[in-house]
């Protein structure tokens, strides 16, 4: 823990440096530089969204750091700095409530749905949650303290599947990433993650009965430096440009 | 015939020799040879390097180490952390050895590029090895994809995968060290033995083998403490599952995700076993060097 808030402390110091410059060159807005925290789910669409957001308020700048959801929350409790936090799914975002870390109250910008992953063609004909469990099928998980994990996990309970997993991935991209290059015969991940593998997989629809969508929400952080212009960036997350964004990337509407 | 060159004893001159050791004798202050401006930033280094280990000491849970080592999780991931290095060790010996041997006595174009080669590992970040090998022996990788096919051999998701992805990574630490055993040491024994009529299983086995004993022992320790240490190249490459995978390292990165105390009991278990090593290794070099 002290390894990875101690490289999260740097980032702030450095981030701040910027931030007071950002302020005098337009101080009548005077944004600042906004460190997000947020999930790896985002890795891809975020930087896309925070050129926009740039874009609309030349004077910030978006300092994005990822990383899963419950550590960030746990390194925040322990003095990381960080402006805006992001998070998947609900359960992060209510313990940092519950921990008094945020500003005010959360709002959902975006959801996320599970989809069974197979390499292209499926040529293992996987099409459903039970298919799974089939025998000789190498089947990849993300592990249970990430977010697509618990989402995973709670699919297949509802659907009553027990899984072998032959690995607990360290979140859905990766999940993603060993179906592709054809380490796994099946996977369960983001559709977000399904689509960022292109054509090397196919994703398989998992019903609703089956899953709960994932939120993704967004607070201003209590020990925001920037705490004016992370209102503003947490604000933009739900305007139609930053929903396009999203939205290209396989997002749900929230 | 230059082996003697290669040797330190060769090509420094003795330090007792210089003048400004000699100067220094008289005084005493802060040991031969020692300028005391060093001693500020050398104990900052000191701090630098021990303060880390002790945060990690004093946020040990002392009374829930013992409910926490039991756990079933933890034990697989400690019995994983005996094996896998072990194993890794064992794969490293018996193809650095005579790579070590062809590095330092083979004369061939290009050794130093198969040299940077081979010890490219060492500063390659994990990850990155992790995903090579992926390429190069997962299920559709360049030999992995033939043995796949034709055997049914799937390396990653299983114990093997881990102990091939951590001597990958750490071979080079014992390629390393006995290649300059082997260079050290020379041919004159050797020679010297065949001479008197020695035969070259004779010589191997009373000359060369027990010269290389030190260094042998050196290479596979280092290489040892880096494959226990193991976690970029054996996530990727191996994947993570409680039982099959999951070492030690692993178990630590996991757990602190969400639960931070168990982080620190695992931890205190690596710190353990690497000041082990720590100690073997210097054992081994005080056999070494008489």
């Amino acid at each position: 823990m002290a390894a990875s808030s101690g490289i999260a402390g740097m980032g702030g110091h450095g981030m701040s440096g910027m931030g007071g410059m950002g302020g005098m060159a337009a101080a009548s807005t005077a944004p600042g530089s906004v460190l997000v925290l947020a999930p790896g789910t985002l890795a891809t669409v975020l930087p896309m969204v925070d050129k926009e957001f740039v874009h609309a308020h030349p004077a910030a700048s978006v300092s994005p750091s990822f990383g899963h959801s419950p550590a960030q929350v746990i390194q925040v409790k322990q003095g990381s700095p960080g402006d805006v936090l992001l998070t998947v799914g609900a359960e992060s975002m209510a313990e940092a409530k519950k921990d008094g870390l945020l500003a005010g109250d959360s709002t959902v910008f975006g959801r996320n749905r599970l989809e069974i992953i197979v390499p292209a063609g499926n040529r293992k004909g996987v099409h459903t949650l039970a298919d799974l469990a089939k025998p000789g099928l190498t089947v990849v998980l993300p592990d249970e303290s990430t977010p697509a994990g618990v989402y995973a996990d709670r699919a297949l309970a509802k659907a009553g599947v027990t899984v072998k997993p032959a690995s607990k991935e360290l979140g859905s991209p990766d999940v993603a990433q060993k179906v592709a290059t054809g380490n796994a015969d099946a996977g369960i991940a983001f559709v977000t993650d399904v689509k960022a593998g292109g054509s090397k997989v196919t994703g398989i629809d998992i019903p609703d009965a089956d899953q709960v969508p994932a939120e993704y929400r967004a607070a201003v952080l209590k020990n925001a430096k920037h705490a004016a212009a992370a209102g503003m960036f947490v604000s933009f997350l739900s305007s139609p440009t930053a929903q396009q964004q999203f939205r290209q990337f396989g997002f749900l509407a929230p | 015939m230059t082996p003697n060159l290669m040797t330190p004893d060769a090509t420094t001159p003795d330090p007792r020799r210089l003048p400004w050791r000699r100067r220094e004798r008289g005084g005493h202050r802060g040991g031969h040879g020692l300028p005391l401006w060093t001693v500020p930033p050398a104990l900052l280094g000191v701090m630098f390097l021990v303060l880390p280990l002790v945060g990690l000491l004093v946020n040990v849970p002392w009374t829930a180490v013992p409910v926490q080592l039991r756990a079933p999780d933890v034990r697989s991931a400690l019995y994983l952390s005996l094996i896998c290095p072990i194993g890794s060790t064992l794969i490293a010996i018996v193809l650095g050895v005579p790579l070590a041997w062809l590095l330092a006595r083979g004369r061939f174009p290009g050794r130093g590029l198969v040299r940077g080669l081979v010890t490219l590992p060492m500063i390659l970040p994990p990850v990155v090895g992790g995903v090579a090998l992926l390429y190069a022996f997962g299920r559709g990788g360049l030999v992995g994809r033939w043995g796949y096919r034709e055997f049914g051999i799937s390396l990653p998701y299983t114990t093997l995968g881990v102990m091939v992805a951590s001597a990958f990574v750490s071979m080079p630490f014992l390629v390393l060290a006995v290649e300059a055993g082997i260079v050290q040491t020379g041919v004159r024994y050797e020679e010297a033995a065949e001479t008197l009529g020695a035969g070259r299983l004779m010589v191997l086995r009373r000359i060369t083998l027990p010269m290389l004993a030190p260094s042998l022992g050196a290479g596979a320790t280092l290489c040892w403490a880096r494959a226990l240490g193991e976690l970029g190249a054996t996530l990727t490459f191996a994947g993570n599952l409680s039982g099959t995978t999951q070492t030690t390292p692993l178990a630590v990165f996991i757990a602190l995700q969400t639960r931070p105390q168990d982080a620190v009991v695992l931890s205190l278990v690596l710190f353990v076993l690497s000041l082990g090593a720590l100690l073997a290794l210097r054992g081994r070099r005080m056999v070494g060097n008489p």
